[in-house]
């Protein structure tokens, strides 16, 4: 099993959103709802636990009457997603390592 | 992707690797340039330095040059409202730092060949085009390899190098053939590129 693997992170949804987040400044709720594949209440659910952690920063305006939500990736995130991924890495690293030894 | 209900379900490191995977995957299709401006200012100036030359070269009416002037100035204004909405339209959805980046390059690019224009009036007194004409065109150039490097895209880099030999051997022409090779300079270091990028994002 991984060690000191972040449970904020690791969860599909949650992950799905940092992975998008990752690679651009910033993106509109539609964008994240579109790519995620999930419902609007649980991408709205998954982004509030997100922002508990201070892992993004939402922002809510207007778009003519409608609301507009956006969110952007903090630094505590950038490292979190990283150290996330380290581990991940780590993981199949001492898998294949295991694997090696076995044949 | 399915849903991720609000209470954690059991999720592996597989899984894991396969949702940074996805979304990267994702990402780079989403976030990769469509080529639809390449392919617009691409026509438009090909349009527009390609009708000068036929003018320049052939007798024609002062109408019906008027017309084609018009023409071109109506496509130049429709261009750049185009371009206005779609920069905004993706800027909605998404800000990527790619698009800041090219943004900043091609704004600067504009006020740089203002200025330039206004320095070349300014020190020689007279607006001389075939000066101008290869000096733009190394400009042009230089934001051309610049944005191939940051959307990391080798046909538009290769473009921009041509674009840059042209702007030099064009040095050596008088401003009617300054026109053809400009034309010709815009068709392969933006019409070609961006159908590909087109027809890659689509296909």
């Amino acid at each position: 099993m991984l060690k000191d693997l972040d449970p904020i992170l690791h969860s599909q949804v949650r992950l799905a959103i940092m992975s998008l987040l990752i690679s651009v400044k910033s993106a509109e709720f539609g964008f994240l709802l579109e790519n995620t594949g999930t419902t609007k209440g649980n991408l709205s659910f998954q982004l509030t636990k997100l922002k508990e952690a201070e892992y993004i920063d939402i922002q809510k305006s207007f778009k003519g009457n409608y609301p507009l939500t956006t969110c952007e990736i903090t630094e505590k995130g950038i490292d979190a997603y990283e150290s996330y991924v380290n581990s991940i890495e780590e993981y199949f690293k001492e898998f294949k390592n295991n694997k090696n030894q076995k044949l | 992707m399915e849903t991720n209900q609000p209470n954690s379900d059991p999720f592996d490191e597989r899984q894991s690797l396969q949702v940074i995977r996805e979304m990267i995957q994702v990402s780079q299709k989403k976030l990769k340039n469509d080529g639809i401006l390449f392919i617009l200012w691409g026509w438009v100036m090909f349009y527009s330095y390609i009708s000068s030359y036929v003018f320049k070269k052939t007798v024609t009416t002062f109408q019906v040059q008027k017309i084609f002037g018009y023409i071109g100035n109506v496509i130049g204004l429709l261009a750049i409202v185009f371009t206005i909405y779609y920069i905004l339209k993706e800027r909605r959805k998404v800000q990527t730092y790619i698009g800041i980046s090219l943004r900043y390059i091609w704004f600067s690019l504009i006020c740089c060949l203002s200025i330039t224009s206004m320095i070349i009036h300014n020190v020689i007194h007279v607006a001389n085009l075939e000066l101008q004409h290869p000096i733009f065109m190394m400009f042009i150039a230089f934001a051309v390899v610049v944005t191939g490097g940051i959307i990391r895209y080798k046909p538009v880099i290769f473009g921009g190098i041509a674009f840059a030999l042209l702007a030099f051997a064009s040095s050596w022409f008088k401003l009617e053939e300054q026109l053809l090779l400009e034309a010709a300079a815009w068709l392969i270091a933006f019409i070609v590129p961006g159908h590909i990028l087109f027809y890659k994002r689509n296909s």
